[in-house]
């Protein structure tokens, strides 16, 4: 019995001794960790940080969950004019996709940037995204290639809102570390971001590490968030209110000011008012 | 500059741009009776506001800047609650024909052209009409000012119809059937249209119905207190897509310009308010022109479709 007992205490040893060794390895520290969007919230910067294995090279891609549905329209020229002539859902879209690297994306063989989703091309979005058109009959699938020019169109507008992005030699190793920041735009999406890194060496993948970082809202932001989907009808109501009552308020204000400017007129324009309703 | 985020746009923006450019439209709202919705939804869609975030968000101020223009023009008595109460009735009522005629329209196909032709040619109209009768009342010197141009065709017909009614404030007699008929057809082309109706509104009073035209600007505020309610309502119902902290920052500076738009407006002689609101109305015209004659940077655009 005593046997099994020391038997047991060793195993358990070993293994965190050992599992302490691995997470060493490919140790991952990604900070903030929590991101908290406010009122005040102009955007974040990520830092990313770790130990790199045997001088490899560093990939790292920060992206959310490919769960976004949005809606796109197409222009074309009716007669004279440009009008909508085609809108489409596109699902299954990541709103984030970066890629921060210690060496250029071309290092890679063709084969390993498809594979791990790190390519000029965001390729990775492409393969998983798909368009349906509206029409008369439904939604239509459209197929590989006339999805393309709307999932290309939406990369150009996630690139310009700094939302997709290639940052190559951004990511800096030192001594067997390396470190890296990232500048989150403030419409960032508001869920759980993943951030993987590869390390390469060779044209392999050695080692790949993985962490988490939450965006969420807080405070007032997340409350009126809350509202405006959940409870449209009171929201509504809400806006209005506060509309009617600053609207009078400001004007109530200007007559009062008028008032103590020209006191002796202060009279007639009340009487006015109270006429006029 | 002082950043804020706006939760439902989800995205910073500058508080002074924003309640400059409330108080920019409230001036004209106070000026002329319109909401301003025709100015301010393409200067926040640049500013990079999601197109249904700017269209919602700019009703709910328009609640605010008509009613701090109403009391303003209700001080000089140039609001007819009586009259204006029949032509929202009409208008709401159109309104709800409206929305579900647009239904019908675009389950015929290629709506959107028919519509957008519809509305230039109907600004085009407006517009010139108006700026040929007013600059004809300014050179007409020497003529005693009443502030209404002389009697049309159509008001001696609508005359004519039954339940007269006389409107101490605007000084007019007229058929109730006939301002119901009225309300009736602004509603219906602001649902056709989406705007919120101070555009036509505006004309129907001065050359329909022959009110002075700062007692019609005065009403036609008035009136569209009640069309941005429901307007707001609905988009915060069916799209959510109200950003109130937006239309906070707005509402701040459109009820301030409205009141100086109201008192700007009582020192304008009326042909030369009528003169410039047609040069606004062309203007929109234009620029409706060009956004459908001359190729969009980018085709494919997000958050479009009807």
């Amino acid at each position: 019995m005593k046997r099994l007992g020391v038997v047991l205490l060793g195993l358990v040893f070993f293994f965190s001794l050992a599992h302490q060794g691995m997470a060493a390895e490919n140790k991952l520290t990604v900070s903030p960790e929590k991101i908290e969007v406010g009122l005040g919230f102009k955007g974040s910067i990520l830092n990313i940080s770790g130990s790199v294995p045997d001088n490899a090279g560093v990939y790292i891609k920060v992206s959310s969950p490919n769960d976004s549905i949005l809606n796109l329209s197409k222009k074309g020229k009716v007669s004279l004019f440009w009008m909508n002539v085609e809108n489409t859902s596109v699902a299954k879209v990541p709103k984030l996709y970066q890629v921060l690297s210690s060496r250029p994306v071309s290092d890679l063989s063709e084969d390993l940037q498809n594979e791990l989703g790190i390519d000029k091309n965001f390729s990775a979005v492409y393969q998983a995204v798909k368009v349906s058109k509206h029409s008369e009959s439904g939604s239509v699938n459209l197929d590989e290639s006339q999805s393309k020019e709307f999932i290309s169109s939406l990369v150009t507008i996630f690139k310009k809102a700094g939302l997709y992005g290639l940052n190559e030699s951004t990511v800096q190793v030192k001594d067997g570390n390396f470190k890296a920041s990232l500048q989150l735009p403030a419409n960032i999406p508001q869920e759980k971001c993943n951030v993987t890194v590869y390390f390469i060496k060779g044209g392999k993948v050695i080692g790949t590490s993985n962490e988490s970082f939450n965006v969420e809202t807080v405070g007032i932001v997340k409350w009126l968030n809350d509202q405006a989907i959940y409870d449209g009808p009171s929201y509504g109501f809400m806006s209005v209110m506060i509309a009617l009552i600053v609207g009078a308020a400001i004007a109530y204000l200007f007559i009062f000011l008028e008032s103590r400017k020209n006191p002796d007129i202060t009279k007639e324009m009340l009487m006015n008012t109270k006429g006029g309703h | 500059m002082m950043d804020i985020f706006l939760p439902i746009a989800r995205m910073p923006i500058s508080i002074f741009a924003i309640l400059g450019m409330g108080g920019m439209v409230g001036l004209l709202s106070g000026l002329f009776g319109v909401g301003g919705g025709f100015l301010l939804t393409p200067l926040l869609m640049w500013m990079g506001i999601p197109p249904a975030v700017a269209v919602a968000s700019d009703t709910n101020q328009i609640v605010a800047a008509s009613v701090s223009g109403t009391i303003a023009h209700s001080r000089n008595k140039n609001v007819d609650f009586k009259l204006g109460f029949i032509i929202l009735v009409g208008s709401l009522i159109g309104g709800s024909f409206g929305t579900a005629l647009v239904k019908i329209l675009q389950s015929l196909g290629n709506f959107e052209f028919v519509l957008k032709s519809t509305y230039v040619v109907m600004l085009l109209g407006v517009g010139v009409f108006m700026f040929i009768e007013s600059i004809n009342s300014l050179r007409k010197k020497g003529q005693k000012d009443l502030g209404t141009p002389k009697e049309s065709g159509a008001m001696r017909l609508m005359n004519k119809l039954p339940i007269k009614m006389h409107f101490e404030v605007s000084g007019i007699d007229c058929s109730v059937i006939s301002l119901f008929l009225l309300g009736l057809l602004i509603g219906i082309l602001a649902a056709l249209m989406g705007v919120g109706g101070g555009f036509i509104m505006l004309p129907v009073m001065i050359y329909l119905l022959g009110m002075p035209t700062i007692k019609a600007v005065g009403t036609s505020v008035f009136v569209i207190i009640f069309t941005a309610i429901n307007v707001t309502m609905a988009q915060s119902t069916l799209n959510h897509t109200v950003d109130v902290v937006l239309a906070i920052v707005l509402l701040i500076g459109s009820s301030i310009g409205a009141q100086f738009g109201a008192k700007l407006g009582k020192k304008l002689p009326a042909e030369q308010l009528r003169v410039i609101f047609s040069v606004i109305v062309l203007a929109v015209m234009i620029k409706m022109l060009l956004s459908l004659v001359v190729a969009p940077s980018a085709l494919i655009s997000i958050g479009g479709g009807h």
